[in-house]
C-alpha cells in the first residue's frame, strides 16, 4: 500500500531520522523498505524545510490495523451494551443515551470502512487512521461536555428561582398559618362549647326519659 | 397605616450581628429618627441561627432551603418586597458594617427624584480599610461604570443602597446576577433610562464574619464583572427569569 502511494509523492528533504514515522503497530505488516535514496532531493538544507501538507496524506496514510480495528469496535460495542444496560435499569435516561449510541456506530462505521477514515484523516491532516478516531473521541467529549455545562446552567438557573420561590411560599403560608391560626383557636373553643353543650341537652334528655 | 418602604438585608452566617442591626434600625424608627419602614430579612440558608435572631429581633424573615450567594438573597428580597407591593426598598448588609442613620440620606435621594440611591464610602474620603485587590477592583469597576454611565460612581460595589418602584420593577423582572450584583446592575439599570445617584455614607469595618470578596473569588470576581460588561450591550435578556419568574404571585 506504501509503496504505491509513496513514489507519486515530491518528498521533502528530511533525513530519515527526523521524520516521524506513522504510528505503526509493531505487529503490522512488515514496513517495506522506502524509496528514499532514489527520490529527487532539492539542494536545500535537509532540516529546514517544512513537509508539505498536501504530501501528508500520500506518505503517512495506511489503513488501521486489524487489531486497532477490533480494539475500536469492541470498545465501541461496550459503550452501546453499557448504555443500554444503564437505560435499563433506568439510570441514564433515554435522551441521553442516544449521543453515545450514536459515537459508538460512527466509531463502528468507521472502524470497517477503511476508504472513509483515511479520507477523513487526509481532510484533517491527521498523521494516522487511528489518531483520526483518537481526534474524533476527543472532539466528542468536548461537545458533550460543553452541553452539560448548557443543562447545568439551565439547572442552576431554575434550582435556584425553585429555591426562591419555595422561601417566599413558606414565609407567606407562615403568615398565613398565623392569622388563620388565631382564628382556628376562636373556632375551636365555639366548637368544644357547643359539644359540651349538646352533651348537656343530651344527659337532660336521659334523665327526662 | 402599613409602611411603604421596606429595608431589605441579605444575611448569610450573621448570627450575633443580625438581631443588632435589625434592633438599631427599629430604635430608630421609634425614636423617629427614620420614618415607618418594614423590616425583611433574607437569610441565605445559614446553618447558623441567623433567621431566629432575626425574627426575634422583629423582622419578617424569608428563608432560602440553601445558600444561592448574595444576589440571590437581595433578588428574593426584591421580589417579596414587590409581592407585598411596597413602593421603595432600602438594602443594607447584616454585618454591622453600614450605620442604620445613613439611611435617611439613601431615602432623601430617592425623594429626590432617583431611582438607584447607591450609598458610597469613598465619596468623601474616609474609607475603611480594604486589601490592595479589592481597591484596584474597585477602582477599575468604578471608572467603567462612570465612564458607561456618565456620572462619576466610586462605590460600585456597595451594598448600601435604596431603590425606586420603577428600579424595583426592573431588577425583579429584568434579572438579576446571582452572586455578585456590582457595576453590572448600575448599567443595566442606566440602560433601562433609570437615574443613579451617589450618596455620601460612613461604614464600619464589619464586626466579625466572612466577607463575600475574599481569596480565589476576587480573580473570578474580576473575571465575571469583565465579562458581563462586555457582554451587556449584546446579551440577550433572561429569558427563564421572566418564564419563571420568582414574583409571580399566582
Amino acid at each position: 500500500m506504501i509503496n504505491t502511494l509513496l513514489p507519486s509523492m515530491p518528498m521533502p528533504s528530511m533525513p530519515m531520522t527526523s521524520m516521524p514515522m506513522p504510528s505503526m503497530p509493531m505487529t503490522s505488516m512488515p514496513m517495506p523498505s522506502m524509496p528514499m535514496p532514489s527520490m529527487p532531493m532539492p539542494s536545500m538544507p535537509m532540516t529546514s524545510m517544512p513537509r508539505p501538507l498536501m504530501g501528508l496524506e500520500l506518505m503517512d496514510l495506511e489503513p488501521m490495523h486489524e487489531r486497532q480495528q477490533f480494539v475500536a469496535i469492541a470498545g465501541a460495542v461496550i459503550i452501546v451494551l453499557l448504555v443500554f444496560e444503564l437505560v435499563r435499569r433506568r439510570k441514564l435516561r433515554e435522551e441521553y443515551s442516544w449521543v453515545w449510541v450514536a459515537t459508538s456506530i460512527t466509531i463502528v462505521v468507521l472502524a470497517l470502512n477503511q476508504s472513509l477514515l483515511m479520507t477523513l484523516s487526509s481532510w484533517i491532516g491527521a498523521a494516522s487512521t487511528a489518531s483520526t478516531l483518537f481526534f474524533g473521541a476527543i472532539i466528542f467529549l468536548i461537545a458533550l461536555a460543553v452541553q452539560f455545562s448548557v443543562r447545568l446552567s439551565r439547572l442552576t438557573h431554575r434550582q435556584r428561582t425553585l429555591a426562591q420561590r419555595l422561601a417566599l411560599l413558606e414565609e407567606e403560608l407562615a403568615d398565613v398559618r398565623k392569622q388563620t391560626g388565631t382564628m382556628r383557636k376562636s373556632v375551636a373553643g365555639h366548637q368544644t362549647v357547643t359539644a359540651h353543650k349538646a352533651a348537656g341537652r343530651k344527659a337532660s334528655a336521659d334523665e327526662v326519659a | 397605616m402599613p409602611a411603604s418602604t421596606v429595608l431589605v438585608i441579605p444575611a448569610y452566617c450573621e448570627s450575633g450581628r443580625v438581631g443588632a442591626v435589625v434592633r438599631a434600625v427599629r430604635r430608630l424608627v421609634l425614636a423617629g429618627e427614620l420614618p415607618a419602614l418594614d423590616i425583611l430579612v433574607v437569610d441565605d440558608g445559614s446553618p447558623d441561627g441567623t433567621a431566629i435572631e432575626a425574627k426575634a429581633a422583629g423582622a419578617r424573615v424569608v428563608r432560602h432551603p440553601f445558600n444561592l450567594g448574595y444576589g440571590s438573597a437581595l433578588h428574593s428580597g426584591y421580589c417579596a418586597a414587590m409581592r407585598s407591593g411596597y413602593q421603595r426598598v432600602l438594602q443594607m448588609d447584616a454585618d454591622g458594617q453600614h450605620d442604620p442613620i445613613m439611611l435617611i440620606r439613601l431615602m432623601h435621594a430617592l425623594d429626590g427624584g432617583a431611582d438607584i440611591a447607591l450609598g458610597s464610602r469613598y465619596l468623601n474620603g474616609d474609607a475603611p480599610e480594604s486589601s490592595l485587590a479589592r481597591r484596584v477592583g474597585t477602582r477599575m469597576f468604578a471608572w467603567i461604570a462612570s465612564r458607561w454611565i456618565g456620572t462619576r460612581i466610586t462605590d460600585p460595589t456597595s451594598g448600601f443602597q435604596g431603590l425606586s418602584q420603577r428600579a424595583l420593577e426592573s431588577v425583579v423582572n429584568d434579572g438579576f446576577p446571582e452572586d455578585f450584583p456590582d457595576a453590572d446592575v448600575l448599567v443595566q439599570h442606566h440602560r433601562k433610562g433609570l437615574v443613579v445617584r451617589e450618596v455620601s455614607v460612613i461604614m464600619h469595618e464589619r464586626i466579625g464574619g466572612l466577607s463575600m470578596h475574599r481569596g480565589a473569588r476576587i480573580a473570578y470576581y474580576g473575571y465575571k464583572m469583565l465579562l458581563t460588561l462586555l457582554l451587556m450591550p449584546i446579551r440577550r435578556a433572561t429569558p427563564l427569569r421572566t418564564a419563571d419568574s420568582v414574583a409571580r404571585t399566582s
